[in-house]
């Protein structure tokens, strides 16, 4: 971004100030964007892997507590446990699915964001294009 | 450091668990049922204080260019206000007073969790999961009241063919009623797991005498790190309420 080479010569007086502001402004977009994907999804793989983990436990274990509650009354041992396990395996899939897709869509969502503000930067100076591109 | 809680285990210099134990300060028994006020109560108190404290002292000089504290306060604001502006619409703005209590509550009860020789009382999965459920019930009240009996539309997906809804109806449900139990279990882990590492640590540190300072450099790790959890999963927490309440607004 510093060397322009072909494109318009920065007049003396610029004394390479629009350089270093663009290279701040970077690093800033590079800060906001590291704070942005905290935001989405947690700080790394492995938050997401705790998020879909623990939606497999919640949903097993909710689904065994009312099999053997509804065993309990209804006297149907172990009936009710096996199929309440089979629903609560059928739910927890469900769900991690349902989580797959959310962070899939939030994560589109970034990078059409992130698209959007490339086009709107480029947009205001065209040889920034040039160079992304390769 | 705490003392062992029983001789069998006294090789082990720290007992990991003893910082979890819920002690009485003021015994109060009504109608059989132990309500006293224990060290959990307290550092519940000692949060909603500090969180009081700071946002009252940071709002009364009101000033238009913010000093550290008012900076700090208006920070927290807009966190929360961007959380509810983005994930729950703005229909959600009703909500904020107390999605913006649910964050600090959790925030700075995990914060001072991390103070030596402090409880953290969100470490403890009846605390967690009794708000997730208080949540959990709000969220389907809100739901019902928006509504009528049209929020049953969530239990059935949208364009399946009428006999799965066999199958379906409670596969959804149990998926439903999983919401409050892993919301609540995701942040009691992450609390417990890190004080109980802490810890562990701790007593490496003591065993090990002079070579010691090998996991005493972990434990430096360690204790950032827990500081980033603490942040992180108020944050999370709060966010998943806004997911929930979002459902409940809009029906997906």
């Amino acid at each position: 971004m510093a060397a322009k080479p072909g494109s318009h010569e920065p007049s003396p007086s610029d004394d390479g100030f629009d350089a270093r502001l663009k290279a701040a402004r970077q690093r800033r977009e590079a800060e906001k964007s590291k704070w942005k994907r905290i935001e989405t999804h947690g700080p790394s793989g492995l938050g997401i892997g705790m998020r879909i983990a623990s939606e497999i436990v919640a949903a097993i274990l909710v689904s065994t507590a009312i099999g053997l509650m509804l065993d309990r009354f209804l006297g149907t041992k172990p009936w009710m446990l096996i199929l309440f396990i089979i629903l609560g395996s059928g739910a927890a899939i469900s769900n991690v699915i349902r989580t797959g897709k959310e962070l899939d869509r939030k994560q589109k969502e970034a990078k059409a964001r992130a698209a959007e503000q490339a086009q709107s930067e480029s947009a205001a100076e065209p040889e920034g294009q040039d160079e992304r591109r390769d | 450091m705490a003392e062992t809680a029983n001789g069998a285990e006294a090789s082990f210099p720290v007992d990991p668990l003893y910082q979890f134990v819920i002690k009485p300060i003021v015994p109060i028994e009504i109608g059989g049922v132990d309500m006293s006020f224990t060290n959990s109560s307290l550092w519940m108190f000692i949060t909603i204080g500090v969180v009081t404290a700071l946002l009252t002292f940071a709002t009364r000089r009101r000033a238009l260019v913010p000093g550290r504290l008012q900076s700090i306060a208006e920070m927290l604001y807009e966190i929360v206000a961007n959380m509810v502006r983005d994930n729950v619409g703005s229909a959600g703005r009703a909500y904020f007073p107390f999605i913006f209590t649910l964050f600090m509550f959790v925030l700075f009860g995990n914060l001072l969790g991390m103070v030596p020789s402090s409880f953290t009382f969100t470490s403890h999965i009846v605390v967690t999961f009794f708000m997730a459920i208080t949540i959990f019930i709000a969220v389907t009240i809100i739901g019902f009241a928006r509504h009528g009996f049209g929020y049953l539309r969530l239990f059935f997906p949208h364009g399946a063919p009428a006999w799965t809804a066999i199958i379906l109806v409670p596969v959804e449900l149990i998926s439903y009623f999983s919401r409050p139990v892993s919301h609540s279990m995701r942040l009691f882990a992450n609390m417990m797991a890190g004080h109980i590492l802490l810890k562990v640590f701790a007593g490496f540190v003591l065993l090990l005498g002079v070579a010691g300072v090998v996991p005493l450099a972990a434990l430096v790790g360690i204790t950032a790190l827990e500081f980033l959890v603490a942040t992180l999963q108020a944050y999370i927490f709060t966010i998943f309420a806004c997911v929930y309440l979002h459902d409940a607004l809009y029906l997906h």
